[in-house]
């Protein structure tokens, strides 16, 4: 075991280079500006070369990946241009609230996607099955942008249960804090817990017709114990990877869940760095969110390791 | 007396009448204390708190203060940290406000207003310009300084209302700290009670100067960036008030939800590339008899837009009420291409969010002439990276500054050093007629002579295909009695003049 993490943590470390060289990367392929951006219509183009002097983009490129690189080395992100504040402050402020929300978005999606499956799984074609799998493809259809402004509009504006919009830091007011990412949480978890639910249904009935099931029930031992001490945790190891690829799905959901709900999450940062070319910010932004995937794929590939012993490095 | 003594005169008149209804104001003490808190949506994100390269006044216009205002309509001039001023061909006297402080304690004085205006002289902004003939800035006292001016600047007191004539704490400025606010407003800005890009707060400045006549005692913008968050933001009245695309309207009012709109830019088809994609005058006026501008504003923006004969608004010197602008008549269009020898013209027409469907438009009304203006969706930051560059021939758009007035639009736009002239085309004829208005002596032959501007722009195709653009907003009339805007300032509320409903 101690071999499969040590085998993981090596390849985290070579792809969070990778994340950075990438984010780097990519952000300068973009054609605008952000020094015109910064400094208006009408500035000389003394003052631009200031500002590119100053913000080191007048060097060459390799030249500022290797400035970032040992930049990053030390914990600095940079200078957000706009903000004027570290990047690493601006990332601090807003993590908590994608982590939470993601974190809450996972728990749903897993419990709803694995109870869902099973109770599809065990009684295969029955019309509860029938209905379930309609309901499965309908929410799966459904673009999660449309489905939180309809959960908005029906919980928010018509029942009044939770709030339309905003976020209440946990440090204010927990009980509202809770309240606010209830909605948000269920319509990010939505499509998530119809991938795990499809995937669990189908682990499910290919456990549910395996000769160590048959055997259970020829022994006698009642439906119960067999879906939870054989069906469960057998069924689960194929769910976990789904689970990981789903979190990278939730992930890359979250800004339109955070823009529907008003959110000042890392979506949001993200978003309005693209918008306005804020390259430091941009970089910091897109190399945070492939550390979380890095670390998610980190515990999925463990968690994998712990369930089903064959997959360990021998 | 000249133009500019008689609007000094009549200014320090109505400046007079403003102190005195202050006054009475205060002597009857029949207004109430600020109360309840604004919540404000709005499409505007905050990224810092330079005024000078802001393309609005959302947020700037809550903690930041001119030395004048103007007023609902967009050009009277009222007093605010000035109480009188004088401006002559050679110089503008100014009269401030004594008491007044910043947000960070540092006091409001003339020292303070001559590091302002020396700041922004020397910013490279878009502001800059409407600055560079003040030469020097005599201080008397603290209260009393003079601007002397190199040449005559008749509506220097308009850009002193402007968004790019904010006063700025002087130590904030030294110090180009931006990420917190610190001007002589109502509200000061509260970072730690703000979210990053969604929520900003503001609390009613304890040391204000006129703390009496605001209406409430704490702002909080919500951005709000998509329409249908906005609508539903509204209804469940997480806001009182919010910018609104028009396409909602109907919703909103469905809801019992009221809806208003500002006219806050003149944009128009700028021919930036003179020299040589248009440089043909017949080329120039076959577009915009070929653009359809009803048709465009219709269905471009949602009915919230006009489309208008010419730059200045009536009411502002240099509206031309004889110029009809160019009527679409494609015929007259082929005419004109025909005249220009029938050249076969292609460029690349740069649009982005708030302008692509008139500008698809436009394009599609160019093909049926033979000009093949190829659209290009951007990001509103791509966009703005090349807006007033030499990049691109032609744009669909406006920059606040050129809506001051009539010296200020061409200035920006056709002087041959304009920053809205970014393939430095000269037009010596026009040059000459800008120069007899700004020397005329009298307020009638100034206006004759920026109407001959606006002539000559009209009759030689310079400029074409004017329309006011309006910020939209909706609100519920149960909580907010009507929505305080400017006209010519975009996404921004008169945040003083607001009241709560009880």
């Amino acid at each position: 075991m101690l071999q499969l993490i040590a085998l993981r943590v090596a390849m985290s470390v070579v792809s969070l280079f990778l994340a950075a060289a990438f984010a780097f990367s990519l952000v300068h392929l973009s054609p605008t500006d952000p020094v015109v951006l910064a400094l208006g219509d009408g500035a000389t183009a003394q003052q631009k070369l200031a500002l590119a002097r100053e913000l080191g983009l007048d060097q060459p490129i390799l030249m500022q990946l290797w400035n970032w690189g040992t930049r990053l080395l030390g914990g600095d992100l940079g200078q957000s241009i706009f903000a004027h504040k570290p990047v690493l402050d601006m990332i601090g402020e807003a993590m908590p609230v994608t982590v939470f929300l993601l974190a809450g978005a996972s728990v749903l999606a897993v419990v709803i996607g694995v109870l869902i499956g099973s109770f599809a799984g065990l009684r295969p074609g029955s019309w509860a099955d029938r209905l379930l799998n309609t309901g499965v493809s309908v929410a799966l259809a459904t673009p999660s942008f449309w489905l939180a402004l309809l959960l908005g509009f029906l919980f928010a504006v018509k029942l009044r249960l939770v709030p339309v919009a905003g976020y209440t830091p946990f440090v204010d007011d927990p009980v509202a804090w809770a309240v606010g990412l209830i909605l948000p949480c269920f319509a990010l978890s939505v499509h998530g817990a119809a991938v795990i639910s499809r995937h669990m249904r189908g682990a499910v009935i290919d456990v549910m017709d395996s000769a160590y099931i048959t055997a259970a029930r020829a022994r006698g031992t009642p439906a119960r114990l067999i879906a939870r001490r054989y069906m469960l945790k057998n069924a689960l190891v194929p769910i976990v990877p789904v689970i990981g690829i789903q979190v990278a799905v939730l992930l890359a959901i979250s800004p339109v869940i955070e823009k529907v709900f008003v959110l000042p999450g890392l979506g949001t940062l993200m978003v309005n760095a693209v918008v306005t070319s804020d390259f430091p910010l941009l970089q910091g932004a897109i190399l945070v969110i492939a550390t979380i995937l890095i670390v998610v794929n980190f515990f999925v590939d463990v968690a994998l390791g712990v369930l089903d012993p064959r997959i360990r490095p021998q | 007396m000249t133009i500019v003594m008689k609007a000094a005169a009549t200014a320090a008149v109505k400046a007079t009448l403003a102190a005195g209804a202050l006054a009475i104001a205060f002597a009857t003490a029949a207004q109430a204390r600020p109360q309840g808190t604004l919540n404000y949506g709005t499409v505007i994100q905050l990224n810092n708190w330079n005024p000078l390269v802001k393309p609005n006044q959302t947020y700037t216009g809550i903690v930041y203060e001119g030395l004048v205002r103007a007023a609902p309509d967009g050009y009277t001039l009222q007093p605010s940290l000035a109480t009188q001023w004088k401006l002559s061909a050679d110089k503008l006297e100014l009269t401030l406000r004594s008491g007044v402080v910043f947000h960070d304690g540092t006091p409001f004085n003339a020292e303070a207003v001559k590091k302002n205006i020396e700041w922004i002289k020397a910013s490279g902004t878009q502001w800059a310009v409407g600055f560079a003939p003040v030469s020097n800035i005599e201080i008397k006292d603290d209260t009393h300084l003079t601007l002397h001016l190199s040449e005559p600047s008749p509506t220097l007191l308009q850009r002193l209302a402007s968004r790019g004539a904010f006063m700025v704490s002087p130590a904030a400025i030294e110090k180009k700290d931006w990420s917190t606010a610190s001007g002589t407003g109502p509200w000061t800005y509260d970072a730690a009670a703000s979210q990053l890009g969604t929520k900003e707060v503001f609390r009613l400045f304890d040391r204000y100067w006129n703390k009496d006549n605001v209406g409430v005692e704490s702002i909080v913008v919500h951005v709000l960036q998509d329409p249908s968050v906005a609508l539903n933001a509204l209804i469940s009245g997480y806001v009182q008030v919010t910018e609104l695309d028009p396409s909602q309207f109907p919703a909103a009012t469905a809801q019992g939800l009221k809806t208003t709109g500002t006219p806050v830019l003149v944009q128009h088809i700028l021919f930036l590339d003179r020299r040589n994609t248009f440089a043909d005058e017949n080329v120039r006026k076959a577009i915009c008899s070929a653009v359809d501008m009803d048709a465009v504003v219709k269905a471009g923006y949602n009915g919230q837009a006009t489309a208008v004969s010419q730059k200045m608004r009536k009411g502002l010197p240099g509206y031309n009420p004889e110029l009809t602008g160019y009527k679409h008549d494609i015929e007259a269009a082929k005419k004109y291409m025909a005249a220009a020898g029938n050249p076969k013209i292609s460029f690349t027409l740069p649009m982005f969010a708030n302008n692509h469907t008139a500008v698809l438009l436009m394009a599609q009304q160019m093909k049926q002439i033979g000009i093949d203006a190829k659209p290009q969706l951007m990001t509103t930051g791509q966009y703005f990276s090349f807006y007033q560059t030499d990049k691109y021939p032609m744009q669909v758009n406006s920059s606040s500054t050129e809506d001051i007035g009539p010296l200020d639009y061409y200035q920006f736009r056709f002087s041959p050093k304009g920053i809205g002239n970014p393939y430095r085309v000269d037009v010596p004829e026009l040059d000459a007629l800008a120069k007899k208005a700004l020397q005329a002596e009298s307020e009638q032959d100034q206006n004759k002579g920026w109407q001959a501007v606006m002539k000559y722009i009209q009759d030689h195709a310079l400029d074409c295909g004017f329309h006011e653009v309006f910020t939209s907003w909706a609100y519920d009339p149960k909580k907010i009695a009507h929505v305080p805007t400017t006209v010519l300032r975009a996404s921004a509320l008169r945040y003083d003049e607001v009241k709560l409903l009880k």
